[in-house]
């Protein structure tokens, strides 16, 4: 029993033992908030990637929707004298000149004739929801894509309240941000030039072609497919390696419904 | 107690050490615990999004899918025809072939699941009324018939598509929900909706459409409604719409007889019953056409067949259009140059014609060479309710007491005994040349339409070489146009889309 009142044994650890432990114990806890501090970064940057990735793939599938679905009721479903409004008159709709019905020529890089569609503008026409044909609308203005949807009217398509459905869209991007893209994404933007939104195919005696070569059938009422690109960028840069994160989307929409 | 104290005082200091430790080795876990988890939260975050997206995608292709079977089933040639393996899945004969309130599935099962009881279809209600696919069902109106989708070969099964079934009906303005006839409101669900490539509108301007009619024209061809549902494991649907109606060759013809060149080779019967009729025998209110059409390339003084009197025996028997100017009415012979459609007018026209025919063809027969084809050799089955789309790929032969029914194309030299003939049409492109001989009363209801495209080695030529046709001996009874013969024979190429939508659940 006396032994156990002995205070030598009492005594927790030497100074030296105290000190090499709290060291090592700083080193284990530095190395580990390091590789935590990375993480979070990565963490950050990833979240950002999906969410632009996840935007951009809302923004796609409602888009490869639309077009899927454009043009109900074809005109052909009406024997009698029906009003403007009640069927879809073109599956893809135009301006200028739309009614009455003058095809403009589809061209892309600021070609063609046709204000919209275009590489950055698609209007599509149908009933989609059951609630009278309507136009929806996409269209990139600076880096956003902007989407809206109206009851159809006589006369050239007109969308009124689009809203921001896409942000950060970099297909159109200043010549700038494009070089600086192609450092990172050499194969994003072939020759360094804005790349398309919408790439329409037309339906021609010989059988689908990019409606800029398809001569006498470039027409929006013969387009057939519509290839979406959507190139997306991250909002903030990488917070480890300060790059910037970019997405490319691709889809392709496929009307079905005949364009009379 | 004491060996206690003495075990504590013994193992004391090396605990204290055992602990921190522990300690340190339970923060470290704690701290990568936590970078993992955030990793596999990501991660989990990914693959969820890019499983929306791909399950939206899948469920419209399957219901696509089930949209593309049916649409191909309903063609007669095709192997997996329904009614091949269910009888009258869909009539083939009747006005209309299918009446409002008969419905059709084709039903898709994964192992044995009842689909329409486990995937009941409620839109057929919304489109027909409350209980309607419960009154056809107690009616005996619903029939169903499986898919073909999933396939064995070998010992293997390729799972189809996961559509769960499609549905086929009668259209009505109700149940597309369109206003069809325009008056105001869609909502007949009563009548059939037919779909006539014929249709003119209000300024009589040619205008295919669909149309409202209890009795709709000859023209016209009955549209069916083709819904498809698709369903895929983890819930995601889609429910898919088509409108179809048969798109055919929609071939028509200028005259009773067209001899398509302006050097046209006639020799009519030398008997007095010998006649060629432009008047349509099965509407007597249309305007006739010319018995005898040529191809005058413009030069309408041109005429070699009425101008040589032993081209046409009896010039009164050639009745129909008269021709212009001061001539008289008889003989029908008319330059038809102006009218006729693109796809008659050239060698290259013609023989693309020929092409998608044979592709289209019930049968393709190509005798081997210095030989013939006969009658013996078309399908069986062919009747006035069975008109059958045959190409002879060379000469064809037809003697006896025989009547063929359909399209007969003859891309040699048609030999025909007057004691046969053929309702419905018959085109002799390649060699262009007919000859007729024997005795007998049987006659060509419909069309003949004569054109040489090719020279005798069967190279294309560059402009049309001299349509030929020839009778020997009376003649028999000729040939009288008529649009009813001419439209049975009309080949069915597809089930054309006329439209598509995505009906939202």
């Amino acid at each position: 029993m006396t032994r156990l009142r002995t205070p030598k044994r009492q005594a927790g650890f030497t100074l030296m033992e105290l000190m090499v432990s709290v060291a090592i114990f700083i080193l284990i806890c530095g190395a580990i908030f390091e590789l935590m501090g990375t993480t979070q970064n990565r963490f950050r940057t990833e979240s950002q990637v999906l969410s632009a990735f996840e935007g951009a793939r809302l923004g796609l599938d409602q888009i490869v929707r639309d077009v899927n679905d454009s043009g109900y009721p074809p005109q052909n479903h009406f024997s009698g004298a029906a009003p403007l409004t009640a069927y879809a008159a073109s599956p893809i709709a135009w301006s200028p000149n739309y009614a009455p019905a003058t095809p403009c020529q589809i061209g892309t890089a600021g070609g063609g004739t046709c204000a919209s569609p275009g590489d950055f503008d698609l209007i599509v026409e149908g009933d989609v929801d059951g609630s009278g044909v309507q136009w929806i609308r996409y269209r990139l203005l600076g880096t956003t894509l902007f989407r809206g949807a109206t009851l159809k009217v006589a006369g050239d398509p007109v969308v009124a309240g689009m809203l921001p459905y896409v942000l950060n869209v970099m297909n159109n991007a200043t010549p700038a941000q494009i070089a600086q893209f192609q450092a990172a994404y050499p194969a994003m933007f072939p020759g360094g030039t804005p790349q398309p939104l919408f790439q329409f195919t037309c339906d021609a005696p010989n059988g689908p072609v990019l409606c800029q070569n398809a001569g006498g059938s470039n027409s929006p009422a013969n387009v057939r497919d519509v290839d979406i690109t959507l190139i997306v960028m991250t909002p903030q840069r990488d917070a480890q390696t300060n790059q910037i994160h970019l997405v490319e989307l691709n889809g392709r929409g496929h009307r079905v419904n005949p364009n009379k | 107690m004491e060996s206690a104290t003495r075990k504590v005082r013994k193992f004391a200091p090396k605990r204290s050490e055992a602990g921190v430790a522990l300690l340190i080795a339970m923060f470290a876990v704690l701290l990568i615990s936590l970078a993992a988890i955030s990793l596999i939260l990501s991660a989990g975050t990914e693959s969820a999004l890019a499983g929306n997206y791909r399950s939206s995608a899948s469920a419209y292709y399957a219901a696509s899918a089930g949209l593309e079977e049916a649409r191909g089933r309903l063609l007669s040639k095709n192997p997996d025809f329904f009614n091949n393996t269910f009888a009258n899945f869909i009539p083939t004969a009747g006005t209309p072939l299918l009446a409002v309130g008969q419905v059709r599935y084709v039903t898709n099962p994964v192992a044995a699941e009842n689909v329409l009881a486990v995937y009941p279809d409620t839109q057929y209600d919304t489109e027909f009324g409350a209980g309607a696919l419960a009154a056809a069902t107690g009616a005996g109106n619903v029939k169903t018939i499986p898919s073909v989708s999933t396939v064995t070969s070998g010992g293997t099964t390729y799972k189809g598509p996961l559509f769960k079934w499609v549905r086929i009906n009668p259209a009505t303005e109700k149940s597309i929900r369109v206003d069809v006839d325009a008056d105001g409101v869609a909502n007949n669900s009563v009548i059939p909706l037919y779909y006539d490539p014929a249709h003119l509108d209000a300024g009589g301007n040619p205008e295919p459409s669909l149309i409202v009619s209890a009795a709709p024209p000859a023209t016209a061809f009955q549209v069916f409604e083709v819904t498809s549902l698709a369903v895929l494991p983890n819930g995601s649907q889609k429910l898919l719409q088509y409108v179809v109606t048969p798109a055919t060759l929609n071939l028509k013809f200028p005259s009773a007889l067209t001899l398509n060149s302006n050097n046209a080779s006639m020799h009519g019967g030398s008997s007095n019953f010998y006649q060629i009729n432009g008047q349509d025998q099965c509407n007597a209110a249309a305007l006739p056409l010319p018995a005898i059409g040529y191809d005058g390339g413009g030069a309408t003084n041109y005429n070699n067949i009425s101008s040589s009197p032993a081209a046409l025996p009896y010039p009164n028997n050639y009745t129909g259009a008269a021709p212009p100017g001061p001539a008289p009415p008889t003989p029908s012979v008319v330059d038809v140059a102006g009218s006729l459609s693109p796809n008659l007018q050239t060698p290259a026209s013609l023989d693309a014609l020929v092409q998608l025919i044979k592709q289209n063809a019930d049968k393709v027969i190509t005798p081997a060479v210095g030989t013939h084809a006969d009658p013996g050799d078309l399908p069986a089955g062919m009747s006035p309710t069975n008109p059958v789309t045959v190409v002879v790929n060379g000469d064809y032969s037809q003697f006896g007491t025989f009547t063929g029914y359909g399209l007969l194309v003859v891309t040699g030299h048609f030999d025909f005994g007057v004691s046969s003939g053929w309702r419905g049409m018959v085109l002799v492109i390649g060699q262009g040349t007919v000859t007729g001989s024997g005795l007998g009363s049987n006659e060509f209801d419909g069309v003949l339409f004569v054109a040489k495209t090719r020279n005798a080695s069967g190279t294309e030529l560059a402009a049309l070489g001299q349509a030929t046709l020839n009778m020997s001996g009376g003649g028999g009874s000729g040939i009288n146009y008529n649009g009813c013969w001419v439209n049975s024979a009309q080949t069915v190429l597809n089930y054309k889309v006329l439209s598509f939508r995505e009906i939202g659940q």
